[in-house]
């Protein structure tokens, strides 16, 4: 699942409010950056839950594993696609696409391929 | 001077979400863990029963009027056909005043005490307040670290709530 749409066509890549072209793109990365905050959040919470369970109530303990739970998963699940290139390096918009990590993954791997067919093209 | 976090050690959500934690201890859990650990502990029955103790403890000693100290009464031990002179002259009683102040004193210092006796329980709980606004960072530790820190200020809790009760904002109602 992506939290908005990508498309890989005529060279580029189109996402919804920008273009990259691919033949500018020299770098891109599919990262969990979520992970570590949904670890220590999940943690925190988890920890709270157990530790003072003598003195909480049922439905606070419910929502605490809840909200524990949701961040480690969403930790693990959510992932960021960032697109790095000579012209975007430093900029606002190198961070582009969220998703879910696994799709974001196979997306990365048909932008690098188009990239390679991109070049090959060119070079021919 | 903009910082750039690709070269910090750990990412801008990772503290983004610690800060929140802190917040959250300091603000939030710290406070209600102490107040719900406090309900359950002996402290509010022992506070009370410690004030109204206090309070009986400084009750104004009672004023010694003795008895029998009007006319007929003192004329009749040794004289008791003169007795019936004193109803003549309407039976005075030399120490009726003292009485008459003493009794007026009494319901004085019985209003008083009632009146303290009555903000027992509210200063009982602004030991309380005063406690977890004094010690949040302390109760923020422990909270966050799941009583794994255990500052002194918690670990001896009754004697910081007790500093807290005779602290200037809880001394309310113990003035004359």
């Amino acid at each position: 699942m992506l939290f908005s749409p990508i498309n890989i066509e005529d060279g580029a890549v189109h996402t919804r409010n920008d273009s990259y072209l691919l033949g500018n793109l020299t770098v891109v990365s599919a990262r969990r950056t979520l992970l570590g905050s949904g670890l220590l959040i999940a943690g925190t919470l988890g920890g709270f839950a157990f530790a003072f369970s003598d003195i909480l109530w049922p439905h606070e303990l419910i929502g605490i594993w809840l909200v524990s739970a949701i961040s480690l998963v969403g930790g693990f699940v959510i992932g960021r696609l960032r697109f790095h290139s000579r012209d975007l390096n430093g900029s606002e918009l190198s961070g582009v696409i969220w998703g879910t990590y696994g799709h974001l993954n196979c997306v990365r791997r048909e932008i690098v391929a188009a990239m390679r067919a991109s070049k090959s093209g060119a070079e021919s | 001077m903009p910082i750039d976090s690709s070269t910090l050690p750990v990412s801008p959500n990772f503290i983004l979400a610690a800060a929140a934690i802190a917040g959250l201890s300091a603000f939030i859990t710290g406070p209600e863990i102490a107040r719900r650990e406090i309900e359950r502990s002996s402290w509010p029955a022992i506070c009370e029963a410690d004030l109204r103790a206090d309070l009986e403890a400084a009750r104004a000693p009672r004023q010694v009027i003795p008895q029998g100290t009007d006319c007929r009464s003192a004329l009749s031990v040794f004289y008791p056909e003169l007795g019936a002179m004193c109803e003549v002259i309407g039976n005075p009683d030399p120490a009726a005043s003292i009485r008459e102040s003493e009794r007026s004193a009494r319901e004085a210092e019985d209003a008083r005490i009632r009146r303290a006796a009555a903000q027992v329980g509210s200063r009982c709980e602004c030991a309380e307040t005063v406690y977890i606004e004094e010690e949040r960072l302390s109760l923020a530790l422990y909270a966050g670290s799941g009583r794994l820190i255990n500052p002194s200020s918690v670990e001896n809790r009754q004697t910081a709530l007790t500093r807290a009760l005779n602290s200037p904002s809880c001394k309310f109602g113990t003035e004359g």
